[in-house]
């Protein structure tokens, strides 16, 4: 636990008293006394994370003099700018409403996120706006995006011209739920929006986007479905379909922040048998995790030697030692180790291109039979919400699936693609990266089915249908970490 | 022994408390009348109430939560933020209306306003709680939650989950018996614990390190169970579920008012295993024999558990069942509008025997009465999704 310890100078004053009488104690002794309260003052200081004022999300802009951050007031969230020289507070924002989630711009503008909803949304229906970006600077604001979305989680790539982002605008609302957030781009004068990254389904997203020191990958929190945890994933910047798993399944993960040496990464984690949240530091070629401390919404100092953080609602500095920085663990290895089997386990997909259309009760576009089991691969519709990708465990022969959820549009065609590698099982529509993924265990062996029903109840059109083994070409894979930082092409 | 008994006359008494006219009971989830009415003031909360009330509904249970986001001004979650998309861990929701509204900072209270419009209405009222901490959706995450992943439920390979704070830990319990004391200083008079709204989770997700630690300490060096709806799994956690209920017993015995204890359980009947038990590691037979609730709501009646050509007689079976495991505790039988999946509302059993929506319903309340039924639940009631000749079956009913 970090220390409250304001400042070690406000410490020695009050150390100061009460003194003891000057003929009791000898000169030599009280500078003793004194030299002995200096160091362990010191140390302390070196050992306890400093508290530099109330607030989160903390971003420490190039010069180390200030640092941005965010507020919760009786009037709504605020962000400010934090001067640690002159040790005050300027707000960049005083409307009513809510400003979010700070970044610095290359020019020392600010990228933000502010919204302020007045009405009831019965009362608001057919408003256009929202939560949406905006830039600051020397007192003048300007709005970059807008429309009733959510655009928040902005920061401004390196070389300063490219805002990254999280946003609600675009993305498919496929069914009732409309839980979905996706990346874009914008020009950092509010131009030339693109989409960035987005995967399809019902509460699932991108969160958090982070453009490493060099400018060429990005990193980001997301969740894929419901019944998943957040992790961080990695892709470069020319190519965010194809991406790495940074965080292991057991770690919740989300808020992500480069190291100056692009080498390691901060994040907020969580693992079982961890107290709460934590600020964690990986080293992203070998995947090796330290823990900092117990916070959240890390950033660390243009120089790479500190690294700021919040835990309930403060603001703390942690100085930085090589302890701080892991690498290659034994821990990490043998997962990557994992990893690298599971890459190159058998495989095998079913891949079929439709035109869907609903029919009553279970749908099948593919059932391959095997001699160990009649329904050793199933591709269908359970309904019209949720699409199926089926094996059988080894013990037991029981179902073993994946499903991905989505709002299936009769007439529409689609490409359905079920992936087996080893034990994991993927499922991808239209070739997006397979989001969905289940393990039950053990599978059968993978086995090429020598017979297969197409269409079963399923009243659409199958205009192609492939079983193979291997990994579908047309779908990006998930990479190891070996691939991806070494070369990131597959 | 003694014990046994007291529990068996407190049951007894309780049963004779609750002798009275037949009980009609509409589940309210006000969110769903979102694109109808303005659900975030005063007006449209009372206009939601009044329409209730036409189904012939004599007590409304107003949920008050969207998963763990709380439908009014909640102390307990006051300090983290609810409006999106101020916490980056709960995705936001974007539909017109749905995606925008704001039930937690709603002035008046919205939750306060439907409990005095109850009894400004002179109909018994109370809380609809669904046994879920996210309605299957990431934006319906509590700040609470959010806040505390060390009380996540956890999967057996170790994935932190946040469906749900798990009841293992005291913190949890202590948490949701707050939210408790804020619905009772709103006027509470029945709290209804809803067991199908699971939002996900199920016993699967109990593996926790705190639990892991109960079967080592009981079970030594014996590997944990893979399968979650193993007999010793569910019994482990069936203990602190227990405990819990036992504790909002508890709470509630403290209030000078009489505040009634329901729980609704779900998939009645099923073939081939008791869903409550194995979905929910929830002894309800137990909880009544022992005092604990004030009476069982019968959410739905399992799919597999109905012959299909002659439903009202397998349907009676059931009924009769679950009456005959209550220990005289009261039952609440229901009347759904909606088919669920492998639960049938009228509108399946008006398919199976070609009859009208009234007279579907008329029998349903005929069998909820012959089988000793304290009344009917409405599960759930919308705009207008009970027909009115439907509502003029419910009105009738004595």
């Amino acid at each position: 636990m970090p220390a409250i310890v304001n400042n070690w100078q406000e410490n020695m004053k009050a150390s100061e008293k009460p003194r003891l009488p000057k003929s009791s104690v000898s000169m030599r002794r009280r500078v003793l006394h004194h030299i002995t309260l200096l160091f362990v003052l010191s140390v302390h200081s070196l050992l306890a994370d400093v508290r530099l004022l109330e607030g989160s999300d903390a971003q420490p802009d190039a010069a180390g003099t200030s640092i941005l951050f965010q507020r919760d007031t009786a009037s709504g969230r605020r962000v400010g700018i934090f001067s640690l020289v002159e040790q005050q507070e300027t707000w960049i924002d005083n409307r009513p409403g809510h400003s979010t989630c700070p970044c610095w711009s290359l020019d020392g503008s600010v990228v933000y996120t502010w919204g302020y909803e007045t009405n009831t949304a019965f009362a608001a229906r057919g408003s256009s706006s929202g939560f949406n970006l905006w830039r600051w600077k020397d007192g003048m604001r300007r709005q970059l995006t807008f429309g009733r979305e959510r655009d928040y989680t902005p920061s401004v790539s390196p070389d300063g011209r490219t805002i990254y982002y999280s946003t609600t605008h675009g993305v498919e609302q496929d069914d009732i739920f409309k839980n979905t957030v996706a990346l874009e781009s914008i020009s950092v004068d509010g131009g030339d929006r693109r989409p960035f990254a987005h995967i399809k389904g019902a509460s699932c997203g991108l969160v958090s986007p982070r453009i490493s020191p060099d400018g060429r990958f990005a990193v980001w929190a997301q969740i894929d479905r419901f019944f998943d945890t957040w992790h961080l994933m990695a892709a470069r910047v020319d190519n965010p379909r194809t991406t790495c798993t940074l965080t292991p399944k057991t770690f919740s993960a989300y808020s992500p922040a480069w190291c100056p040496d692009g080498e390691h990464l901060a994040f907020t984690g969580f693992q079982m048998g961890d107290p709460t949240w934590g600020v964690y530091i990986q080293h992203l070629a070998s995947g090796a995790l330290h823990r900092i401390a117990s916070g959240r919404n890390p950033a660390f100092s243009a120089d790479g030697r500190k690294l700021y953080y919040d835990q309930d609602g403060s603001i703390f500095v942690h100085d930085l030692t090589p302890d701080d920085f892991p690498r290659n663990t034994a821990e990490a290895c043998a997962r990557e180790r994992a990893r690298r089997e599971a890459q190159e386990a058998e495989t095998i997909h079913v891949r079929a291109k439709i035109v869907y259309q609903p029919a009553q009760g279970l749908s099948f576009v593919a059932v391959g039979a095997t001699p160990l089991h009649p329904l050793t691969l199933q591709l269908f519709f359970r309904d019209t919400n949720t699409v199926e990708f089926a094996t059988r465990s080894g013990s037991d022969l029981h179902y073993a699936h994946v499903l991905r959820r989505g709002l299936f549009v009769p007439g529409k065609a689609y490409t359905l693609t079920g992936i087996r590698q080893g034990d994991t099982l993927r499922i991808s529509v239209d070739d997006e990266a397979p989001s969905a993924t289940a393990e039950f265990g053990s599978l059968m062996p993978v086995q090429e089915p020598d017979k297969v029903t197409r269409g079963r109840n399923f009243p659409g059109k199958i205009k192609d249908l492939r079983i193979k083994r291997g990994w579908p070409a047309e779908v990006p894979r998930p990479l190891t970490r070996d691939a991806f930082w070494k070369g990131g092409a597959e | 022994m003694r014990l046994f008994a007291q529990s068996i006359l407190l049951s007894v008494l309780v049963c004779v408390w609750s002798v009275g006219a037949f009980e009609k009971i509409a589940l309210v989830d006000s969110y769903d009348f979102g694109q109808i009415f303005d659900t975030e003031t005063k007006t449209g909360t009372i206009r939601i109430v009044d329409h209730v009330l036409k189904t012939g509904a004599d007590t409304v249970l107003w949920r008050n939560c969207s998963g763990s986001l709380m439908r009014y001004h909640s102390d307990e979650e006051k300090p983290y933020p609810t409006e999106h998309p101020l916490e980056k861990l709960r995705l936001p929701a974007s539909g017109t209306v749905y995606g925008w509204m704001r039930l937690d900072a709603a002035e008046p209270d919205i939750y306060r306003t439907a409990m005095e419009t109850c009894a400004t209405r002179k109909v018994k009222r109370g809380v609809h709680w669904p046994y879920e901490e996210t309605h299957w959706s990431s934006w319906t995450l509590g700040g609470w939650n959010l806040a505390h992943p060390q009380y996540w439920s956890v999967s057996y390979d170790g994935m932190p989950f946040y469906g749900r704070a798990s009841l293992v830990h005291p913190e949890v319990v202590a948490h949701k018996l707050r939210l408790l004391d804020e619905l009772l200083a709103r006027g509470t008079d029945i709290v209804y614990i809803d067991l199908m709204r699971n939002g996900g989770w199920t016993p699967a997700y109990e593996y926790t390190p705190a639990t892991r630690a109960r079967w080592t300490a009981r079970y030594g060096s014996e590997p944990l169970p893979k399968d979650w709806r193993n007999e010793r799994w569910l019994a482990l956690i069936s203990e602190y579920q227990h405990a819990y209920l036992k504790a909002i017993r508890a709470r509630l015995d403290r209030e000078e008012r009489k505040v009634r204890l329901i729980l609704g359980i779900d998939h009645v009947g099923r073939v081939g295993r008791d869903y409550n038990w194995t979905d929910r590691a929830i002894n309800w037979r137990k909880l009544a024999a022992e005092g604990v609730i004030d009476a069982v709501s019968v959410m739905s009646v399992d799919l597999t558990a109905i012959d299909v050509k002659d439903p009202w007689t397998s349907t009676k079976r059931v009924y009769d069942s679950v009456k005959r495991e209550c220990a005289g505790c009261p039952v609440y039988y229901p009347i759904m509008a909606y088919n669920f999946k492998g639960r049938p509302g009228f509108p399946e059993y008006m398919k199976w025997t070609d009859l009208s929506a009234a007279e579907t319903v008329h029998r349903l309340i005929t069998l909820a009465q012959d089988a000793g039924g304290a009344g009917i639940t409405m599960e759930v009631v919308d705009y207008a999704n009970y027909p009115e000749p439907v509502c003029a079956e419910i009105r009738s009913a004595r």
